[in-house]
C-alpha cells in the first residue's frame, strides 16, 4: 500500500476529491496585495502565519516578495504542482486566473472574490456562467465564489485560508455555512466559548462544489463526528441535500447534522394563500423535509451551537430519563416543564437506595425526589454527591445541573464538580448556571472543560430532547416499498388537455388510476386532509393534516417530499399534533396507503399542480369526501 | 492628435513608475490588475498620474475601468483630441 492509499480522509495526500481543499499540499494564492487589512493581503497573512504545514506560493506581478516569500507574476511560473488555488482578485479578472490554474492543472480552487450572481445583475450571472464553463472544462473543484475561505484546523495541516483572523481550536464538529458573515461569527463565538472545529468552510455562491458534496465530504471525513451547517437557500440541490442527509443521519456511520436555515419569514406571504396546495409557507415544508432528512433544525446561532456542543462533547444518553439537580425550586420546575412538555423526556424516578443515600447527603427541608434540591447553601460537595448519585442511578440516562449564586455558592467548584461526575460516570451532563457576573468563572470553568453550559436550563432540555430525536431517527430502519401500481393511462387520459381544476369526473378518474375511490359519502366522522403541490425548491410535495381547521388555524401539517414509502408516511401521520385526536378512531393505515399513493401521482404527474384532498375515516377505512385537483 | 505609439509609451512609463514594475514586462495587452499587479488604491494612484502626465482631467468612474495599457493610451486619447 503506497502512502497516498493509506492516507485518510481529511488528511494531507487523502484520497477524496475535495481533500485538496481542505488539506492541500501546497497552495498559490492569486491576487495577493502588499496592503495589511485587505483580504488578499490577509488571507495570504492568516494561512503563512497559522501554522500552515505545506508550501505557499503568492502570486503577485510586479511584487518580488510578499511577507518575505518569494512571489511569481503567474500561477504558471510555479514550477511544483498545486494542490489548491485561491483566487482573491477582482471578478472581471476571475476568469483569467481561473482558467490559468485549469492550464497549470491545478484541481482545486477556492474563489473568494465576490461580485458574481450575489448581485443580482445581468453581468454578475454572465461572470458566474463563465466561471462554471471554466471549471466544467477543466474539470476543477471550486468552492465560492463570494465566500469567506475555508479552515482546517488539525494542526497537522494548520490552514487558516480565510480573512478570519482567527484560527479555530481543533475539535470534532464540521461548519459549513453559505453566508462569510456566519462564518465571522461563529469563529469569534466558538473561541470565546473554547468550541473547536475539524473544518470549516464558507460555500458562498455554489458555482462549483455544493452544499451536498460538502456535507457527504464531512460524512467521510473521520475527524468530525458533528455537522453544523448554516443555508440560506436550498436552491435546486434541495431534494439532494435531504437525501444526503438522510443517508448521513442514520445508518452505518451516523453523524448529527445540526443547521439553521434562515428566511423563515421572507416566504410567509406565501402562507396567507387560501388557494388549494399553496397554503404551506416554503418554511414549514423544509421544517418537515429536514425532519425527513434526520436534521435537527435549530432557530438561532445560540441554538445552533448549544445543540453541537452537547452532541460534540457529551456521550449519546442510553435512554431518554432525566435527573435534575438545581440549588433553587423555579428553574428545576421550569426545567421539569421543559422536558416534560418536549414529549422525549421522562422525569427520572429515582430507585429507593438512591433516594435513601440522597437523604443522607442533603439537610432534612431539601427535596431528594427528581429535581434534587441541594439547597441555597449547597457548595461544591453537596452538588458533587447529589449530582453522582443521581446520575449513577440504574433508572437514570443523563442529568442536567442547575444553579443560580448566592453568597456560598463556590461557583467554579461546582463547575468543576459536574466535570468530574460526568467523566466519572460516563452519562450525559448539561449545565444551566443562571446568571451573569457571579457565574462567570464557573461558566468559564465548563467550557474549559467541554461541559456544555446553557444560558437556561430549558435550553439544556431542548437540546437534550433533541438528541432522543436522533437516536430515535436512528433507530428507523430505512424501508425500501415497492411502487404504488397505478393505471397510468388512465391517469395521463383524466388531465390530457387539460388546464386549471379537473371536474369531478376528471378528478374521480384521476385519484380511481392510483387506487383512490371518491364517492363523496363520508366514511366516518374523523376528518383528515391531504394537501400537495410541485414545490418550487423540492419540487413534488405533500402535506398531511388532521382536519382542515388544525391545518388552517394551527399551522399543523406535516410535509414530505414525494414519492415516499409508508413508513415516511407513518411518520408525517404522527408528527401532527391532531394525530392524537385521530388515534383509535381513524384507520391510519389505511390514510397513510392513500398518502403513499397521492404522493406518488404528484412525482409522476409534473402537470399536477396542485392537490386538495377532504377525506372522513372510521376505524375501518376511509373515504374522500372532497378533491380539488389543478393541472396546468 | 497624438501619435498613438507615443502615447502608449508614456502610459507604460507612468505605470512602472506608480506600479514600481520593470517597464519591460508591461505590454500593450497587459492588465493593470492580472498582469502587473495593480492594487485598488494603486489604480486611483494610476489615474491621477495620467491626468498629470497628460495635462488632462478624466472622468474618474470611467478611468477606473479601464483594465489594459492599450485600453488606457485609447481612452486618454479621446481627452486629447
Amino acid at each position: 500500500m503506497n502512502a497516498q492509499s493509506a492516507a485518510k480522509v481529511g488528511t494531507m495526500g487523502g484520497p477524496h476529491a475535495l481533500d485538496k481543499i481542505f488539506c492541500p499540499r501546497n497552495i498559490a494564492v492569486l491576487g495577493v496585495t502588499k496592503t495589511p487589512g485587505t483580504v488578499p493581503y490577509d488571507c495570504f497573512y492568516n494561512i503563512l502565519y497559522s501554522g500552515y504545514q505545506g508550501t505557499l506560493y503568492p502570486i503577485a506581478p510586479g511584487k518580488k516578495s510578499i511577507c518575505s516569500v518569494p512571489a511569481y507574476q503567474y500561477v504558471t511560473d510555479v514550477e511544483d504542482e498545486i494542490d489548491l488555488g485561491i483566487i482573491i482578485l477582482p471578478a472581471n479578472v476571475c476568469d483569467r486566473a481561473l482558467e490559468m490554474c485549469g492550464k497549470k492543472g491545478i484541481k482545486s480552487v477556492i474563489m473568494i472574490s465576490a461580485g458574481f450572481r450575489e448581485l443580482g445583475t445581468e453581468e454578475g450571472a454572465k461572470r458566474e456562467a463563465r466561471i462554471k464553463d471554466i471549471i466544467k472544462e477543466y474539470g476543477i473543484n471550486m468552492i465560492g465564489p463570494n465566500c469567506f475561505g475555508t479552515i482546517n484546523a488539525d494542526p497537522a495541516v494548520g490552514m487558516n485560508a480565510s480573512f478570519s483572523k482567527k484560527m479555530p481550536y481543533h475539535g470534532q464538529i464540521g461548519f459549513m455555512s453559505q453566508s462569510g458573515g456566519m462564518c465571522a461569527a461563529a469563529l469569534d463565538y466558538a473561541m470565546e466559548h473554547q468550541i473547536g472545529f475539524t473544518k470549516f468552510v464558507s460555500f458562498g455562491n455554489k458555482a462549483g462544489v455544493s452544499d451536498v458534496d460538502l456535507l457527504n465530504y464531512l460524512h467521510a471525513d473521520d475527524q468530525t463526528h458533528v455537522i453544523m451547517m448554516y443555508l440560506e437557500e436550498l436552491g435546486v440541490n434541495a431534494r439532494k441535500l435531504i437525501e444526503a442527509a438522510s443517508k448521513i443521519t442514520r445508518g452505518n456511520n451516523p453523524k448529527p447534522i445540526v443547521a439553521i436555515k434562515s428566511g423563515r419569514t421572507a416566504r410567509g406571504a406565501v402562507a396567507a394563500s387560501s388557494h388549494t396546495g399553496s397554503r404551506a409557507s416554503d418554511d414549514a415544508i423544509v421544517d418537515s423535509v429536514f425532519r425527513e432528512g434526520g436534521i435537527i433544525r435549530c432557530g438561532s446561532f445560540q441554538e445552533l451551537f448549544d445543540h453541537a456542543m452537547m452532541l460534540a462533547y457529551q456521550p449519546l444518553p442510553k435512554g431518554n430519563r432525566l435527573a435534575i439537580v438545581t440549588n433553587t425550586g423555579g428553574p428545576g420546575v421550569l426545567c421539569t416543564d421543559a422536558a416534560v412538555t418536549s414529549g422525549k423526556l421522562e422525569i427520572a424516578k429515582f430507585e429507593p437506595a438512591t433516594t435513601a443515600a440522597l437523604r443522607e447527603s442533603v439537610p432534612a427541608t431539601a427535596s431528594v425526589k427528581n429535581p434534587v434540591d441541594v439547597l441555597g447553601d449547597g457548595r461544591s460537595e453537596r452538588y458533587g454527591k447529589c449530582l453522582e448519585l443521581s446520575l449513577a442511578d440504574k433508572n437514570v440516562d443523563q442529568a442536567i445541573v442547575i444553579l443560580t449564586p448566592h453568597s456560598m455558592t463556590d461557583v467554579e467548584n461546582i463547575a468543576q464538580a459536574c466535570t468530574d461526575v460526568q467523566r466519572k460516570i460516563g452519562k450525559p451532563v448539561a449545565v444551566s448556571f443562571m446568571g451573569g457576573l457571579d457565574v462567570a468563572v464557573g461558566v468559564k470553568r465548563l467550557l474549559a472543560n467541554h461541559t456544555p453550559h446553557f444560558l437556561m436550563p430549558e435550553y439544556a432540555a431542548q437540546a437534550m430532547a433533541n438528541i432522543q430525536r436522533i437516536l430515535e431517527w436512528r433507530a428507523q430502519k430505512p424501508q425500501t416499498d415497492k411502487p404504488v401500481s397505478a393505471d397510468k393511462a388512465g391517469a395521463e387520459a383524466a388531465v390530457k388537455g387539460k388546464s386549471g381544476a379537473l371536474t369531478a369526473a376528471d378528478t374521480q378518474a384521476l385519484l380511481k388510476a392510483y387506487g383512490i375511490t371518491m364517492n363523496g359519502a363520508a366514511n366516518g366522522n374523523h376528518e383528515v386532509l391531504m394537501v400537495g403541490r410541485q414545490d418550487a425548491t423540492f419540487g413534488p410535495v405533500l402535506g398531511f393534516a388532521a382536519s382542515k381547521e388544525m391545518a388552517d388555524a394551527f399551522s399543523d401539517v406535516a410535509y414530505s417530499v414525494a414519492p415516499f414509502g409508508l413508513q415516511c408516511a407513518e411518520r408525517m401521520v404522527s408528527t401532527v399534533k391532531g394525530a392524537k385526536v385521530l388515534e383509535g378512531k381513524a384507520d391510519l393505515v389505511a390514510v397513510q396507503k392513500s398518502l403513499v399513493a397521492v404522493g406518488q401521482m404528484l412525482a409522476d404527474m409534473p402537470q399536477v399542480a396542485e392537490v386538495e384532498i377532504k377525506g372522513a375515516s372510521a376505524s375501518k377505512g376511509w373515504s374522500v369526501t372532497e378533491a380539488r385537483i389543478v393541472v396546468k | 492628435m497624438a501619435n498613438n505609439q507615443e502615447v502608449i509609451d508614456r502610459v507604460v512609463k507612468v505605470t512602472a513608475r506608480v506600479l514600481n514594475v520593470d517597464p519591460g514586462m508591461i505590454k500593450a495587452e497587459s492588465n493593470f490588475v492580472f498582469d502587473l499587479g495593480a492594487e485598488s488604491t494603486q489604480s486611483i494612484q494610476l489615474v491621477a498620474a495620467f491626468e498629470e502626465e497628460f495635462n488632462i482631467e478624466m472622468d474618474a468612474e470611467d478611468a477606473l475601468s479601464v483594465q489594459s495599457v492599450a485600453d488606457a493610451a485609447a481612452f486618454i486619447q479621446k481627452y486629447l483630441k
